[in-house]
């Protein structure tokens, strides 16, 4: 079975359309293969405990569905087990910045689990993320630190400082990680950088985890989570895009503030549009296509939902560093900006030893690959060229 | 002298699951424990008001087809083994 009808069926099985039922005669007919297949791939993409919890209701039908659906049992309960660990994390770590009066903003899988999933096991997450400010950042790791907390490697927490904040381990090993921007431009770097002032001058206040925590507001939440999927280049993204579909399900959403919100503020209206339109094909989320029809940009068409849903499938995965390249190629950045760099004088004779004048030239090197790949993360590459066709043109499309 | 009755933790997190499973979490060990059913619904007995032969006599009132012969001592083992690693007590 092909990675493009698993994804299919997996987004089937998941999907928000009413009645749904269409995936069962398919599945009736799996051969051990194809379960195999199946449960590999929403292994990749971490959709196991949300299939576990569909299909649990099939469990007594007869022939291969019922034993594999006890196998899937045992994975749910380890992502359950985890998930009680986390929440206790969170729990401390809330009550100890907050005690520390240190603003923080819960980001991705630690909000959206518990704010929008009825059982937030479904939504497995291996770390906490979370939004401070950045004049915070030494005072957080302080207090963290005083209270039995541990920076991760933090040999290179000096050199990371620049570009993020380096992650905190609990007691338990959960691994913290704490950002202080997260701006789009921080991946692609013809974008503008977000207002991080305007974030928090806009964070809402609510109750969970059975205490007042600080959010993004819904727009803001859903522009974020549209942009760490291009962040991620798709790849393994169909978590996460069902992340947005369930928060469009149980919304009430203000398009016209959310595709603002998403230009004025975050430079993504592009990457919004083409997460909500993968919503609604895969997972049937709540877009009215009068969204979908008032909000398309120019040259949307069927090239760039192909190749988005490609790379959600898998199908046409490409390393990093190929995404990457085709981004640079397309930024039309020079490299020999960043790249060169001027070390020295260096003395060099015109007409050969003692013949001729002696100069002094600067002395122009490339700095070292691994150097500029820890300064220029995601944005440069040192592949120059794409050999992929699709990626460079829907990264042109998207740059546009 | 007069059996105690058991007490679960008051500091293990319960979660229950689907199909009547169960977790317990020990936030000061950050160890995690699966219960099936039959453990869960021992567990939610353990309020310090039931003795051994309450919650025996309760997993036969609940069990359609009765309980095994050997269950009393399943629910020995399984009270030793939540004791052993903590996660319950006995009532003063």
């Amino acid at each position: 079975m092909t990675s493009e009808k698993i994804g299919a069926l997996v987004c089937d099985i998941l999907s928000f359309k009413a009645d749904n039922e269409s995936f069962l005669p398919e599945l009736r007919t799996f051969t051990e293969a194809d379960w195999n297949t199946l449960l590999a791939f929403s292994y990749r993409h971490k959709l196991t405990p949300l299939l576990y919890s569909k299909l649990l209701k099939y469990k007594n039908e007869p022939s291969v569905l019922k034993s594999r659906i006890d196998s899937l049992q045992g994975e749910y309960m380890g992502f359950a087990a985890k998930y009680t660990m986390l929440r206790h994390e969170i729990r401390s770590l809330l009550k100890i910045l907050n005690g520390n009066k240190i603003g923080v903003i819960l980001l991705k899988g630690a909000y959206i689990a518990e704010k929008f999933y009825e059982n937030p096991a479904l939504r497995p997450m291996c770390d906490i993320d979370i939004l401070i400010r950045k004049k915070d950042i030494d005072r957080c790791l302080n207090i963290l630190t005083e209270n039995g907390y541990k920076i991760k490697n933090i040999e290179e927490a000096a050199g990371q400082r620049q570009l993020h904040c380096p992650g905190v381990l609990t007691k338990s090993g959960i691994l913290i990680e704490p950002h202080w921007d997260i701006s789009p431009s921080l991946i692609f770097s013809w974008k503008s950088p977000t207002n991080t002032s305007q974030l928090w001058e806009n964070a809402i206040k609510e109750e969970l985890f059975g205490m007042e925590i600080t959010a993004l507001p819904l727009e803001s939440l859903i522009v974020h989570l549209c942009t760490k999927i291009f962040a991620d280049n798709f790849g393994g993204q169909l978590l996460q895009l069902y992340d947005v579909a369930l928060i469009l399900q149980k919304s009430n959403v203000n398009w016209e503030l959310l595709f603002s919100t998403a230009s004025t503020d975050w430079d993504s209206a592009k990457e919004v549009y083409c997460v909500l339109h993968l919503a609604k094909a895969l997972f049937h989320a709540n877009v009215p296509d009068s969204v979908l029809a008032g909000f398309k940009p120019d040259g949307f068409g069927y090239a760039q939902a192909d190749f988005m849903r490609k790379q959600l499938f898998g199908i046409q995965t490409l390393p990093g560093n190929e995404q990457s390249c085709a981004m640079q190629r397309i930024c039309g950045q020079s490299f020999s900006r960043y790249v060169l760099k001027i070390l020295n004088w260096e003395n060099i004779s015109l007409f050969g030893e003692g013949k001729g004048i002696t100069i002094q030239k600067l002395k122009l090197v490339f700095e070292r690959i691994k150097y500029l790949a820890k300064q220029y993360k995601k944005v440069f590459s040192f592949k120059m060229f794409s050999r992929n066709r699709d990626t460079v043109d829907f990264y042109r499309w998207l740059k546009k | 002298m007069a059996e105690k009755n058991i007490v679960a933790n008051p500091m293990i997190v319960f979660r229950e699951e689907y199909d009547d499973w169960a977790i317990l979490f020990d936030p000061d060990s950050n160890e995690t424990y699966g219960l099936n059913p039959t453990s869960a619904f021992v567990w939610k007995m353990l309020d310090g008001k039931n003795a051994k032969k309450d919650i025996l006599n309760a997993l036969k009132e609940a069990c359609e087809d009765g309980v095994p012969e050997d269950a009393p001592k399943h629910l020995d083992d399984f009270l030793t083994d939540l004791e052993k690693h903590g996660l319950s007590g006995y009532e003063k």
